[in-house]
């Protein structure tokens, strides 16, 4: 068998990965995107609510907070400039109740924090005027929360890799990383299995960067950590949306709660619940319609019965178990593990989307 | 019952010992597949020792809802018996399914269950004076269940058809656990749908095929052998035509080789050298075979290559002398993908056209491989007698494997589109599996698909039988 040789090898076409190479090629780094599936971004980047978001929720400092706030503005400059199908529809999280409220305060105070503008604490009848159809007392609305076509910006990004030198190829397992003298050997998979000499290698698996970690020489077994999936159910309803913003519940310790997304053609999706599961499943769990409902009815009193619809699924990557903390993106480069030319991305999960340009700079840099 | 513990169990009360299979080392090779493209995960892995013990897995495991991945040798190119990553399917091997229940000389046939490797099989029909004409590439660890699950084809084809013309009768478990005999082995037997057909080449997504009772021959006893240069694949077609007239159908092989197959194995496979003087773009291989000891096929067959030369169709050809010169011969031949593997990446598709329309594709498709894809160089080569071509697109020396990878699909469309256009297949003997399912969804006739899954419907409501493997419902 030939070895290859290419300087940077990106492990995992998912929106991260793709923005990772995007930013190496712009750079002017010989780049080469290995991708497991057939197609670039079915898994994770497939399957979330397509959201941009603004970055109010995450600890100040952390990877989310920076990468999510920077990422945002980079987002829609890039949707801009690149004619990518996106919409600064804006979201309201809304209170109900005094406790909830008391939430929104320390929401508006994390959002100054991390220096997401002109977010604004609004009374329930303001928030009534800007969606009759929602109940709430009080809302947060953050004007800089928007939606895009997580399709149609993976395929830009792919564009100006390509364009800039990058190659991508698909259907292509990677099965191990061996050290060597200055960088990997990356051994992929299968009867078309070849072997590439790469100086800098990112792992952006997504769903598969931790099962990963076992298969990279000299990776510390004790740094491995347990992945937990969590499903995301998506309901949907049959006519248009009675919202023009998203709206937000007060989240909770694993998730954003069940909100209300639109998408650019103006359907509302319910979701997502968050579901631990062992294994990749993503059908829909029909039977949690009852918590839908009672979540959704929260918000949206005049949901009628039999009006949701089962939609889709996507299942996080987490790093954290059933009654855990969230944790941070676990971005880990020569510092932390000790393998020269080679970064992990764990536990990408949302604001994943939001925060793919910013990570593809960042990760660029380390390079 | 959704305790995988609690159906382990009972698996274990339905089964001998040995019937579950618990130690990793075992399993592991068996969770995933000969070309390293799939990993599973099962629920258990179960090897039941006879048709009743498989009948009562598959009872339980229809009732309780749970796929069932049937396998043989493991020797699936698409991925055929290769478990989801879910844990939630059961894989039954059918290895210890494996008697010769009878061989009955008279009536030229063989009863053998579905673990039987394929050699064995071969090796005792030989020592009965008789002759199991299925042959392939894996023939020493395929087993005869997954031969006939996928129909597989091989290297007599073109005189004694697929595996589904071997076979007289089939006894077969159904999802739900009923048994179907019909291992009569009557030649002749007129009684209503012919049922068995459609477990053959179904991949275990009807029934588990448990034995089978196969058509056997007179032992082969003479053969000439031939390597060919020749002016073109028209030309090739052309002798293929005259050929088996002028034997009297005596062609048992017939393959076109290009000129790089043969550069390329004299490169990378020790002991391979050029059998004919001058260079030529175009090569067969062909065999005659006899069941008759006194068959004069040598002179017969130089007499057509030399009648084929007058015609212009053949530019040089040789004779094997000796049993070591056809190895020779074939070990070029057989060696071309070990070759291709050295030489570097490579995009494989096994496809297949009319015979008479193979030239036509070959010089298309060849034109389109050379126009857009610059990093690629063509290696086509196969069973030209049975219209089976291996389309192989191979890395161009000075360019880098992942450069034509990057291509991959891109070459897939285009070539089975094209295939399409030639009334042709995009699986001519490898099946569909899991690796196919949308080229399946893609090219297949609605007609036949709709006429798939109603037949899948009736014989599997529960859906249990290797799910997401052939058809999705």
């Amino acid at each position: 068998m030939k070895t290859d040789q290419i300087e940077c090898v990106v492990i995992g076409a998912g929106v991260v990965g793709l923005a990772v190479a995007r930013a190496l090629a712009l750079a002017g780094r010989e780049v080469l995107l290995l991708e497991s599936e057939k197609h670039p971004g079915t898994a994770t980047s497939a399957r979330n609510s397509g959201v941009i978001h603004a970055g109010i929720y995450y600890a100040p400092g952390s990877f989310k907070a920076r990468f999510c706030v920077a990422g945002n503005h980079a987002m829609y400059d890039y949707c801009q400039a690149r004619g990518v199908d996106h919409q600064n529809c804006g979201k309201l999280i809304i209170a109900n109740g005094a406790e909830e409220e008391q939430v929104l305060g320390q929401l508006l105070e994390r959002a100054r924090v991390n220096d997401v503008r002109g977010v604004r604490l609004i009374p329930g009848s303001e928030a009534h005027q800007m969606e009759p159809e929602v109940h709430c007392t009080a809302a947060l609305h953050c004007p800089s929360s928007g939606i895009v076509d997580p399709h149609a910006y993976m395929l830009a990004l792919q564009g100006d890799m390509e364009n800039s030198g990058g190659t991508l190829v698909c259907d292509c397992r990677v099965e191990s990383l061996q050290r060597r003298a200055d960088g990997f050997l990356v051994k992929t998979a299968g009867d078309g299995a070849t072997e590439i000499e790469a100086r800098f290698v990112v792992n952006s698996g997504g769903l598969g960067a931790v099962d990963l970690l076992d298969r990279i020489e000299g990776y510390p077994a004790a740094r491995i950590p347990k992945l937990h999936l969590a499903r995301g159910n998506y309901f949907t309803v049959a006519a248009r949306s009675p919202f023009h913003h998203l709206i937000y519940p007060i989240p909770h310790s694993a998730g954003l709660g069940i909100h209300a997304t639109l998408d650019l053609g103006r359907r509302v999706r319910f979701g997502p619940d968050v579901e631990w599961v062992d294994r990749i499943d993503y059908s829909v769990n029909a039977s949690r319609a009852p918590q839908f409902y009672q979540a959704i009815r929260r918000y949206w009193p005049n949901l009628a019965d039999g009006a949701l619809l089962p939609d889709y699924t996507g299942i996080r990557p987490k790093l954290h178990g059933p009654g855990e903390p969230q944790p941070d993106f676990r971005i880990e480069s020569v510092a932390d593990h000790g393998l020269a030319g080679l970064v992990n991305l764990l536990g990408i999960e949302s604001p994943g989307l939001t925060s793919s340009l910013a990570i593809g700079d960042y990760v660029a840099s380390l390079a | 019952m959704n305790d995988p513990g609690a159906i382990t169990q009972k698996l274990t009360e339905l089964l001998d010992a040995g019937g579950v299979l618990t130690d990793p080392a075992q399993t592991a090779p068996m969770l995933r597949d000969h070309r390293s493209l799939y990993r599973g995960h099962a629920l258990a892995v179960v090897a039941p020792a006879d048709t009743a013990a498989v009948a009562r897995v598959l009872a339980f495991c229809n009732e309780q809802r749970i796929g069932v991945v049937p396998q043989g040798g493991n020797t699936s190119y698409c991925g055929g018996a290769t478990p989801d990553a879910s844990s939630s399917q059961v894989l039954l091997s059918l290895a210890r399914l494996n008697r010769i229940r009878g061989l009955d000389i008279a009536n030229y046939t063989m009863t053998a269950e579905a673990g039987c490797i394929l050699a064995k099989l071969q090796a005792a029909a030989t020592e009965a004076d008789r002759y199991l004409p299925l042959s392939l590439g894996s023939e020493g660890s395929c087993m005869l269940g997954g031969n006939l699950s996928t129909n597989a084809g091989g290297l007599n084809v073109i005189r004694y058809g697929m595996a589904r013309e071997l076979v007289l009768g089939l006894e077969v478990v159904l999802a739900d656990g009923r048994v179907l005999d019909t291992l009569t082995g009557l030649r002749k037997d007129n009684t209503g749908y012919d049922v068995k057909s459609l477990f053959l080449g179904a991949e275990g997504t009807l029934g588990v095929i448990t034995a089978a009772c196969l058509k056997l021959y007179p032992a082969q006893k003479s053969r000439a052998t031939a390597f060919a240069a020749v002016r073109d694949p028209a030309a090739a077609v052309s002798l293929l035509g005259a050929l088996r007239g002028a034997s009297g159908d005596c062609v048992s092989s017939f393959e076109l080789i290009p000129r790089i197959g043969v550069e390329l194995t004299m490169r990378h496979i020790p002991g391979v050298v050029d059998p004919l003087a001058a260079p030529s773009d175009w090569y067969v291989l062909c065999e005659l075979t006899s069941s008759r000891a006194s068959e004069p096929l040598e002179p017969l067959l130089e007499k057509v290559l030399a009648e084929a030369h007058e015609s212009g169709w053949v530019l040089d050809a040789t004779v094997a002398l000796s049993e070591r010169e056809r190895e020779t011969f074939w070990r070029l031949r057989e060696s071309i993908p070990e070759a291709q593997r050295k030489d570097g990446a490579s995009l494989k598709h096994d496809i297949a056209v009319p015979v008479s329309q193979v030239p036509r594709f070959i010089e298309v498709a060849g034109d389109w491989v050379a126009k857009n894809i610059p990093q690629g160089v063509l290696v086509a080569y196969g069973h030209l007698g049975d219209g089976n071509l291996h389309f192989n697109v191979n890395q161009r020396a000075g360019t880098q494997a992942f450069q034509l990878q990057a291509v991959s699909q891109k070459v897939q469309r285009a070539i089975h589109d094209l295939v399409r256009e030639f009334g042709g297949s995009f699986s001519a003997e490898h099946g569909i599996g899991q690796l196919k399912v949308f080229e399946l969804e893609r090219y297949a006739p609605p007609v036949e698909l709709e006429l798939m899954r109603t037949i899948k419907k009736a014989l599997d409501p529960n859906g249990i039988m290797n799910p997401g493997k052939v058809i999705r419902t």
